[in-house]
């Protein structure tokens, strides 16, 4: 869109899916978390392995047209993420002799490198290729999305706040998999999927309102059962426990002031960053006129300083910067990079819960076949994967018939 | 196109290697067996995942292989965007000399030296004003990350032995 003179609607579309998927799940979070907190009770590993199989059939939407090779990073994904010392066993596993490896390939520097370095070295390249050449694009235009816009998107919204929601609600799965999984919902759902990646408004919708509702979602088990859904909302109890606020049911009987205060917060807090960042919109798009060969090195120092701060290792910058590389030539060898991230992220939830499901029911493999929501997602998978053939074949009959 | 002509291996006029995925499932097939090979060794349910997850990328790298030799991707691959790998090695190598240096001379002045080096190469700016801007963007991060965030950074072991 930005390359379309369209980065302020991008920046305004963004915006208000962000507004609209936040004040959804603290809308959830307000309204629906016990009921809600007792179902992901009932989760267990059986549920977890397929809930993490489910994530993975994401993988061929987000790889659409390089099927092979989305399937081939996903492998090396699920490769990489056995790295590091085995929960049951304590066996290191591929770590090469490498102490700071025995916690596991770190999800963040391979995310900044894939993501952020292999784009600031093309940035670096293209500097001196193309863009001395090109005129940099125009940004104008409101920054509000249009009416009709909005209504065309209003179904996307909402179906990205639900996913991003329910996904926030189950420990583990984390923001990166709610936007993956509601992008590939919103081509899968569009008349028009092969503009998704070309500047299509929709894509820019779903990911950030289901990006935003995974915050609420993730309170849900927080607040109410005390289970932390990923490290921000671990050091959030630990937070709550410091004021003396032990999550559990109490804290929506005892301190309903404060607990109620807190979800209105949240709502508060959405709102305002919608306003600031309405205001802020038309300046911020205007980084793209800063030229490349001045933001590719300046987002390679960015990633460094963020990666080394994580565990103050510099192992973690090598690592950030050999992920950049491979990322390059992904990008460049049309190997999507998606598939590789979510493998990383979903790989030890799939390992564990499978491992911890064989040991409860002692190697008896019918365990994942006789347990309701086993089948229910089950039962989801495989639609997710006959979709497809389905819509084409709907597709061919409408052409036809 | 198939045959022998359908695998030329270096193209002469663009000095590009042609028929790249061969050599990327090539290298893949490779690591998924080093990797089978490095946790083979292992008892009990250690080594079963690690080793499905081999195999799965070892299926997947000979299907490319065999898919890249039985149809012609040359002309796929010669639409790709060239990359320009003598510019690009020495991009990646000053990055390498960033992270090399910067556990000495400490994470600004190792900053300061980067964006020098590269902006002096990459963009059309004077070499004065390219260093300026470079001085000006370090401080800038400094103040952003050193002052207001306190973000930890490498001191620099000469730089801590010249401050003492």
């Amino acid at each position: 869109m930005t390359q379309r003179g369209e980065g302020t609607k991008a920046i305004g579309m963004a915006l208000v899916a962000s507004l609209v998927g936040g004040v959804f799940s603290a809308l959830v979070l307000l309204f629906v978390a016990p009921p809600l907190s007792r179902l992901a009770l009932l989760f267990g590993p059986q549920e977890y392995v397929f809930l993490a199989i489910f994530g993975m059939v994401s993988i061929i939407g987000v790889a659409s047209g390089q099927a092979l090779k989305g399937l081939i990073t996903a492998a090396l994904g699920l490769l990489l993420a056995t790295v590091g010392l085995d929960l049951f066993t304590g066996y290191p596993r591929l770590t090469m002799g490498q102490d700071e490896l025995l916690d596991g390939l770190p999800l963040l520097p391979a995310l900044i490198g894939i993501f952020s370095v292999s784009q600031a070295l093309s940035l670096c390249l293209s500097s001196a290729e193309s863009r001395a050449s090109q005129p940099v694009p125009e940004v104008k235009g409101r920054v509000l999305p249009e009416w009709p816009v909005l209504r065309r998107v209003t179904r996307t919204l909402l179906r990205s706040s639900i996913i991003g929601s329910v996904i926030g609600i189950l420990p583990g799965a984390g923001t990166s998999v709610a936007a993956f999984i509601s992008y590939n919902e919103a081509r899968r759902q569009s008349p028009h999927p092969e503009r998704f990646g070309k500047g299509e408004i929709e894509g820019v919708a779903a990911p950030e309102a289901a990006n935003n509702a995974v915050t609420g979602g993730t309170l849900v088990p927080t607040l109410t059962l005390g289970i932390p859904g990923n490290a921000v909302t671990a050091v959030f109890i630990g937070g709550l426990t410091i004021h003396g606020l032990i999550p559990g049911p109490k804290l929506f009987t005892q301190y309903a002031d404060v607990t109620y205060t807190l979800i209105l917060s949240l709502i508060l807090a959405n709102i305002l960053f919608a306003v600031i960042g309405h205001v802020s919109a038309p300046w911020i798009s205007r980084v793209i006129r800063v030229p490349s060969a001045v933001l590719g090195p300046a987002i390679i120092v960015f990633s460094v300083v963020g990666s080394y701060a994580l565990r103050n290792s510099l192992f973690d910058v090598w690592l950030v910067l050999g992920f950049g590389v491979v990322g390059f030539f992904m990008e460049r060898w049309r190997f999507p990079g998606a598939p590789l991230v979510i493998a990383l992220v979903l790989g030890p939830i799939l390992e564990t819960n499978f491992r911890r499901a064989m040991q409860i029911s002692g190697g008896d493999w019918t365990t994942f076949f006789t347990r309701p929501f086993c089948l229910l997602l089950i039962a989801l998978i495989v639609l997710s994967l006959c979709y497809p053939l389905i819509a084409r074949l709907r597709r061919g009959r409408r052409l036809f018939g | 196109m198939n045959g022998p002509d359908a695998f030329p291996i270096l193209d002469i006029r663009t000095g590009l290697m042609m028929h790249r995925d061969v050599f990327v499932a090539a290298a893949l097939l490779l690591l998924a067996v080093a990797s089978a090979a490095g946790v083979w060794t292992l008892e009990g349910g250690a080594r079963n995942f690690p080793l499905t997850m081999a195999g799965l990328l070892g299926v997947g790298a000979f299907v490319l292989l065999v898919r890249s030799m039985l149809f012609d991707a040359a002309e796929d691959e010669a639409a790709d965007a060239p990359i320009a790998y003598g510019r690009f090695l020495i991009i990646v190598a000053v990055t390498a000399g960033f992270a090399l240096i910067m556990p000495w001379v400490g994470f600004y002045p190792a900053t300061f030296l980067y964006l020098s080096a590269l902006y002096c190469g990459l963009s059309t700016f004077r070499p004065h004003i390219a260093i300026a801007l470079a001085a000006a963007l370090s401080v800038a991060i400094y103040i952003l990350f050193g002052f207001f965030l306190a973000v930890p950074t490498p001191s620099g072991a000469v730089a801590s032995f010249l401050l003492g």
